[in-house]
């Protein structure tokens, strides 16, 4: 029964603790996380021709990085790039992040160039990556050119290739004469921010056959803002005669340009593409003439001719325009606007709640560069809180300049209730014409601000309490992160309980072994013991003193199962002995026992005993004992 | 017989331990103690010139003791209200809220920070949480984490005590059933009060909020100074940062919009 008992309480146990020591783990464990990363570079191609391609790609196996600074590309022209790109792979569990950038360069000169360092960041380290070395080579067909003449062949081919060269030169001065776009630039000086009409125009003799016409590169136009008139079909508007050819033209594009910077700028020219058809007369004719151009247009269908395309491309002159400064000074409330303008304001209440928004709106009308023109600045109160303006714009572009209007929308939130005055703005504007600067003050505003419904969570206090509480008298002083918890106290307190727990059980268990033991060593010496103690019985038989012989008995009887069943002598009585019998299996011997005991205590206290009796009685007990020992075996 | 023996010398060893750590610690007490004194007769003078309306004389004292390293919750508050009077609002806040994580529930304080908040630029829409995440905050801000380390404590004392009675408790018995019953109990009580109180302590620890300083800034949309700007915030507006990066910290406003600005713009609470 203990034994069993003992056992549920250590199961028990090791279930308790199988609950406590883990749930004191998990809040203390701080996990340090090692930082590294790396940042190559790489490249497809080491040894490149004068235009070819390199892709160059620089790589961190980091996914949040920023503040990437490429290196400079000398030598070659970046095509395309950066473009990015992240990974995350996952292996057998291991998850690896990388993000690179790439980009597209083509070389432009020969030579050996090494690409530098580009710099990123990851996670607040400046990384560097390797720098790269290339080696651009001259092209090959340029090299082939340069061969030195060897055969023949080559040599006519030379020839050959020189004539067409000669052909296609004569052609151009030609199609030069009947083909070209001139650059109009209707000012050659003007102030910074004056409005400037730049159109090309496309002139071509109607007797050139063109077959094809495109613009593949736009102009652009360093140096100023531009805007493009959009032309929707190139169409011919006229004709003019110059040096007596009779010309017909159309205007291929047309911008407003508003200089951003001063000095002498240039506007690139227009470059336009063409497919033109000649009709090349053969050797001999050439010989003579070899254009024969009154011909070629005279009589199409003389004989000995063919039709050649030549590309052709037709390029305007560049255009100068020198950008004269603003005059010194310029006043303070100057908003960038150029041209002549007018100046209007508005407000849309005069009357309003706090924390009800109204609006300010400030126009400028007129021609200029009006897209251009900075918002005013707003000098309110405190307790109007102001947000970033809006604008609206409804603007006309013409040769002239910029035409239409300009509206800035200041959204206000009146934040406590009151009678404010908006003061008045002042819009600066230069006149190019005039030249000199105009000043435009807006009118003048009042607003009334009521207690609104609404009020603010934080102002719910300020009714009530008007004034902060008092300061606070009396305090315990601690030094900076005296925390309890998490200290060598707690753990020394809580780890105290448990391992007083430990002990107790410890103890509790080892007590119980013992006892264990105890009862153990005396089951198993119970029959010698008790032999002795019959033996000692049989002495006193033979010597005739009976009540002694009783006495040993009795007590060998008793000491018998208080060592077989571990009975305390307390608890040493015939009935409890019966009964511990019974409920260990020995039910046929208990009987006889509770016999033995029962006559070995009425002899023991009445004086008349027989020594039949005592002999039967000891054979008895030796049979007794002796069927014990054999069913234990 | 024997291993009893050992299990006790090392009982012995382990109270010896425990006795000897404590003497050094009182002698440590001892000591903080004795410089303790002269600090919190500094607090007292600088609560007189506060009285006396000297708030400049005050907010002197109250840094000395600050900068020292000593802290109280009524440190932090007087200093809030000296940075109050002197109408450095953007300070009275990061002052008070520095209270607010060692007492948030102090009436007095929870006044005075709303009225601090009444007096700067930036009004900020609160989006009300969640309740069950505002209920398990008011549970956890019921104690401060030494309190509830303590109720950890007493609850672990209980628990062994329970299941010791329990180990000298007849086998089938209702004492026994009841002992068990509790000892479930009291274990329960001590994982709820230790996960509060590490809680607790994160939040008395945690430098996840502070105060924007400069009078007004542009919050980016990206870490990139050359990004376009979300919003404006002006001085005395709390923000809780989400990430570092850079020597800037990504954060987002009560109302829930999120940006980038330099961490020397603002003060951790």
């Amino acid at each position: 029964m203990q034994r069993s008992d003992n056992l549920n309480n250590k199961m028990k146990i090791t279930n308790y603790k199988k609950y406590i020591i883990p749930f004191l783990l998990i809040f203390f464990i701080n996990i340090n996380n090692a930082f590294s990363a790396s940042f190559t570079a790489s490249v497809n191609n080491n040894n490149v021709e004068v235009g070819e391609q390199v892709q160059i790609t620089f790589k961190v196996d980091k996914n949040k990085v920023s503040g990437f600074k490429p290196p400079t590309f000398k030598g070659f022209s970046v095509l395309m790039g950066p473009s990015q790109s992240s990974y995350t792979q996952i292996i057998n569990g291991n998850v690896s992040q990388s993000f690179s950038y790439s980009y597209v360069l083509r070389a432009e000169a020969p030579g050996e160039y090494e690409i530098g360092a580009a710099q990123i960041n990851v996670d607040g380290n400046v990384l560097r990556s390797n720098p790269i070395k290339i080696k651009v080579s001259k092209s090959k067909n340029k090299q082939q050119q340069q061969v030195a003449p060897g055969s023949s062949q080559q040599n006519q081919q030379q020839n050959q290739q020189q004539q067409e060269k000669t052909l296609s030169k004569e052609a151009n001065d030609l199609i030069s004469k009947h083909l070209f776009v001139r650059l109009n630039v209707n000012k050659n000086q003007a102030y910074q921010g004056e409005p400037v009409y730049a159109t090309y125009r496309l002139y071509i003799n109607p007797e050139l056959n063109v077959l094809s016409a495109s613009a593949p590169k736009q102009p652009m136009f360093n140096g100023f803002w531009s805007q493009e008139f959009k032309i929707d079909q190139i169409q011919y508007s006229g004709s003019e005669t110059i040096n007596g050819i009779n010309y017909r033209y159309a205007d291929i594009a047309k911008v407003l340009l508003i200089p951003q910077q001063i000095g002498n700028l240039t506007i690139e020219p227009f470059e336009m593409e063409f497919i033109v058809r000649l009709r090349v007369q053969n050797q001999k004719q050439r010989q003579r003439d070899p254009w024969g151009f009154d011909d070629f247009f005279d009589d199409p269908f003389f004989g000995g001719a063919n039709y050649r395309d030549f590309k052709y491309i037709g390029k305007s002159a560049t255009g100068k325009l020198n950008v004269l400064p603003l005059p010194e000074p310029i006043p303070e409330y100057f908003a960038n606007g150029v041209g002549s303008y007018k100046f209007t304001a508005s407000i849309d209440k005069n009357k309003v709640k706090t924390n009800e928004p109204f609006s300010l709106k400030y126009k400028v009308e007129g021609m200029g560069n009006l897209k251009l023109v900075q918002p005013p600045i707003l000098n309110l109160s405190k307790d109007l809180e102001q947000f970033d303006p809006k604008f609206d714009e409804n603007i006309n572009i013409t040769s002239a300049g910029m035409i239409g209007d300009k509206t800035f929308e200041y959204i206000i939130i009146p934040r406590s209730p009151g009678n404010y005055t908006i003061p008045s703005v002042s819009f600066v504007y230069f006149d190019y014409n005039q030249k000199r600067y105009f000043t435009i003050n807006s009118e003048e505003f009042s607003i009334e601000v009521e207690k609104g419904m609404y009020q603010d969570i934080n102002s719910n206090y300020s009714d009530v309490n008007r004034d902060i509480k008092f300061i606070k008298d009396n305090t315990t002083l601690n030094q900076n992160n005296r925390n309890f918890l998490n200290s060598i106290w707690f753990y020394i307190f809580s780890s105290l309980p448990i391992l007083t727990f430990i002990f107790i059980f410890l103890y509790k268990r080892k007590k119980e072994n013992d006892e264990l033991n105890i009862a153990q060593i005396n089951n198993k010496n119970a029959a010698k013991y008790a032999k002795k103690r019959l033996s000692g019985a049989r002495k006193y038989l033979d010597m005739g003193s009976i009540p002694e012989f009783y006495e040993e008995l009795h007590r060998a009887m008793l000491e018998y199962f208080s060592n077989k069943f571990d009975i305390k002598s307390a608890d040493l009585s015939k009935d409890n002995i019966q009964n511990i019998m019974i409920q260990n299996g020995y039910e046929s011997e208990s009987e006889k026992t509770y016999k033995i005991l029962e006559l070995c205590e009425m002899a023991r206290y009445t004086p008349y005993s027989q020594i039949e009796n005592a002999q039967y009685l000891l054979t008895q007990s030796e049979e007794v004992i002796m069927k014990m020992e054999q069913r234990r075996k | 017989m024997r291993i009893f023996n050992k299990l006790n010398k090392i009982a012995v060893l382990l109270i010896v331990f425990i006795i000897y750590i404590s003497t050094n610690n009182l002698v440590l007490f001892a000591e903080n103690s004795k410089s303790n004194i002269d600090y919190q007769a500094l607090f007292k003078e600088a609560n007189n010139f506060y009285k006396s309306d000297n708030f400049i004389g005050a907010l002197e004292k109250y840094e000395k003791i600050y900068n020292s390293g000593y802290k109280s919750s009524e440190l932090l508050y007087n200093i809030g209200n000296t940075y109050y009077r002197l109408g450095n609002y953007p300070k009275a806040i990061l002052f008070y809220e520095r209270t607010k994580k060692l007492t948030p529930n102090d009436n007095d304080l929870n006044i005075n920070l709303n009225l601090a908040n009444a007096k700067i630029v930036d009004k900020i829409q609160v989006i009300e949480p969640f309740f069950i995440y505002s209920w398990a905050k008011n549970i956890r801000d019921v104690f401060s984490s030494n309190t509830w380390a303590l109720l950890f404590i007493i609850f672990l004392f209980i628990v062994c005590g329970v299941y010791t009675l329990r180990l000298y408790s007849q086998v089938p018995s209702r004492r026994r059933k009841i002992l068990s019953a509790s000892g479930v109990v009291s274990i329960l009580l001590c994982i709820f009060s230790l996960t509060i109180g590490v809680l607790r302590l994160k939040a008395e620890n945690s430098n996840a909020n502070a105060i924007i300083m400069q009078s007004t800034i542009d919050i980016k949309l990206s870490n990139d100074p050359a990004s376009e700007i979300a919003f404006t915030l002006h001085e005395g507006t709390k923000v809780q940062i989400l990430e570092f990066q850079e020597s800037n910290y990504k954060i987002k406003i009560a109302d829930g919009r999120q940006g980038w600005l330099p961490t020397n713009m603002v003060e951790v609470i």
